[in-house]
């Protein structure tokens, strides 16, 4: 009798060990994890992006942001994320047409305020870039950007104790991967959702444009600016020309450059609206100081007044989310 | 000898039942899979060949065109591995791995794979990567971007390789790129590859069949889409070039010996 007790006992041992141990992966870190439901706002169409595939947790998002505001990131450190898309700036390069690089390059693009993402579908002012996940391999790589490879950048990253503890925690494993990764900075870049604008407090009834916006509100939506700068995400996220001319320095194509198809040329992303107050330079390589600029690029296809033009702009304005740009949690 | 504990009526019994069902749980899922009846092995060698001989990179070969060309990479993704059964049928190839052959990298240019039993008379497999995998975000293991088959500004793979140099390139430093890839119709540079082997391949359950496989690189430029390094001595981006070259893909795999292994 004694002997089927202890190896029962022995038994019994062993069975914990072997579920202890094909537990561990799934459960340890998880079970701490703060899961955070995607803050869609009312009323907005559904996001494109899989969460099933990519759970938000605040843990997750800390990381990313961790990671989009470091250098080890880029060559030599110098350029992180955040270096080119600079959150008081909603995100794109403030006051700059072009953006800088490892090694003083300038990028060949201007680049975008980064919000909402959650919606599209595609990225880069060509829709190059197939998933959200997969956009900051480019930067990384590309030699007038960061300039690194990704082999370089999770060596790097796997050789700090603290990142590895936290990938573990956050995603199960303390090995870093370009899969981890790039899921950590999406997480993040998920989170940059805009839609605490003045716009948008009128539009929930908690605030009031004021005559200058109202009225610059009925020229946008008059003179038809909506049929590409749909709301509530302010673009119909589609390939537009919009007129601009090749600009022979680039010799940029746009969509073309991706699809091959000669119907794509010169065709680019319709950038959203808002936060346009903070995103100048216009078009996609920047070559359009300021509105009026834009305005004066328009006047063959939507002339305007001087009084239409500043009402717009007081309209414009209103579409600045300083909640976005000043959040702590999203902006350090 | 534990199951005759079970049949002892004790107080630990129970308690040894319970350690059964801990001990086993955890290993269920696995259990199942690899238990499947009628499971063969399926193993391709690649053999990549210039005129007839292993691949030397350090040596300047003259292709049928009476250009020059000197190797340095040879590299190209194959998935999707089917198998068209005697008498009809087609078999896919458990689970659907990808494998990332590298000319310089002997390991990696034996790929093997697991099949239902039965009879063979050809086998098949996309050199290339299938559309889906192209756009569904970070992949991992052979498919991981850091591999460096992967265009990060034009999400998708580099499905095939080929680097070196020739003097009659007029590129800076002589160089030849082709990096053939591209997904997007009607320039979907993906070629499925078939692979007649001769006779009828019988395979029982737990064998292997291994298949040896001749990769002529001068075919590379030869075929439908003849390819003179002097006039395209680069292909970088997915397009009409690149599935020009990947028309000429199937010609460079010819099956020379097929036999199973116990």
């Amino acid at each position: 009798m004694k002997s089927i007790y202890y190896s029962t006992l022995i038994l019994f041992l062993f069975a914990l060990m072997q579920w202890g141990i094909s537990c561990s992966k799934n459960d340890a870190g998880k079970g701490k994890l703060e899961s955070i439901e995607f803050p869609k706002p009312a009323g907005w169409p559904d996001p494109v992006y899989d969460f099933s595939s990519n759970p938000l947790t605040k843990e997750g998002v800390e990381l990313g942001k961790k990671l989009f505001f470091d250098g080890r990131l880029s060559k030599d450190g110098n350029f992180p994320c955040v270096s080119c898309h600079q959150p008081f700036a909603a995100f794109a390069t403030f006051e700059h047409d072009l953006s800088h690089g490892f090694n003083d390059q300038f990028t060949t693009r201007n680049a975008p305020g980064l919000f909402n993402l959650a919606w599209h579908s595609n990225f880069h002012h060509d829709g190059g870039i197939t998933h959200l996940d997969l956009q900051p391999l480019a930067p990384i790589t590309a030699p007038n950007e960061m300039a690194e490879t990704i082999e370089n950048v999770l060596n790097k990253l796997n050789a700090d104790a603290n990142y590895q503890k936290e990938f573990d925690r956050v995603f199960g494993s303390p090995e870093i991967t370009t899969a981890t990764m790039t899921k950590a900075l999406s997480q993040y870049m998920l989170m940059l959702v805009s839609a605490n604008s003045k716009y948008d407090q009128v539009k929930r009834g908690q605030a009031q444009f004021d005559v200058n916006q109202e009225a610059g509100y009925k020229i946008f939506l008059e003179k038809k600016c909506n049929s590409c700068h749909v709301e509530p995400l302010f673009t119909n996220l589609e390939f537009m020309s919009n007129g601009l001319p090749l600009n022979p320095a680039f010799n940029d194509v746009g969509r073309m450059r991706i699809t091959g198809s000669k119907a794509d040329s010169l065709k680019f992303k319709v950038p959203s609206l808002r936060n346009v107050a903070l995103t100048f330079p216009y078009m996609h390589d920047g070559r359009l100081w300021n509105l009026e600029d834009v305005y004066q690029h328009y006047n063959q296809t939507i002339p305007l007044s001087a009084v239409e033009r500043s009402l717009l702009t007081e309209f414009l304005k209103t579409l600045t989310d300083e909640k976005l740009i000043n959040d702590p949690f999203l902006t350090r | 000898m534990y199951l005759s504990y079970v049949r002892i009526e004790n107080r630990y019994s129970a308690l040894t039942l319970l350690c059964w069902i801990l001990w086993i749980l955890p290993s269920c899922q696995k259990a199942g899979e690899d238990e499947l009846p009628e499971q063969a092995n399926l193993e391709f060698r690649f053999h990549p060949l210039m005129q007839g001989t292993p691949i030397s990179f350090d040596q300047t070969y003259t292709l049928p065109n009476a250009e020059r060309f000197e190797p340095r990479v040879f590299k190209f993704y194959s998935g999707q591995i089917t198998g068209q059964r005697v008498g009809g049928g087609t078999i896919n190839s458990t689970g659907d791995p990808y494998y990332l052959a590298d000319a310089a990298q002997p390991a990696s240019l034996i790929i093997k794979t697991r099949i239902p039993a039965g009879s063979y008379q050809s086998f098949q497999f996309l050199l290339g990567v299938d559309s889906a995998r192209n756009v569904s975000g970070v992949q991992s293991g052979a498919l991981d971007p850091l591999q460096g088959m992967f265009w990060t500004w034009n999400s998708g793979y580099i499905f095939a390789k080929l680097e070196g140099r020739s003097p009659d390139a007029t590129t800076p430093n002589n160089m030849v790129e082709y990096h053939i890839g591209g997904f997007r119709i009607p320039y979907n540079a993906a070629q499925t590859i078939s692979l007649p082997v001769s006779g009828a391949a019988q395979l029982k359950a737990g064998q292997t069949l291994v298949v040896d496989i001749d990769v002529e690189l001068e075919k590379w430029f030869t075929g439908p889409y003849p390819l003179s390094i002097a006039s395209n001595a680069v292909s970088m981006t997915p397009g009409e070039l690149a599935w020009n070259i990947s028309r000429n893909f199937s010609g460079l795999f010819t099956v020379t010996q097929s036999s199973v292994e116990e």
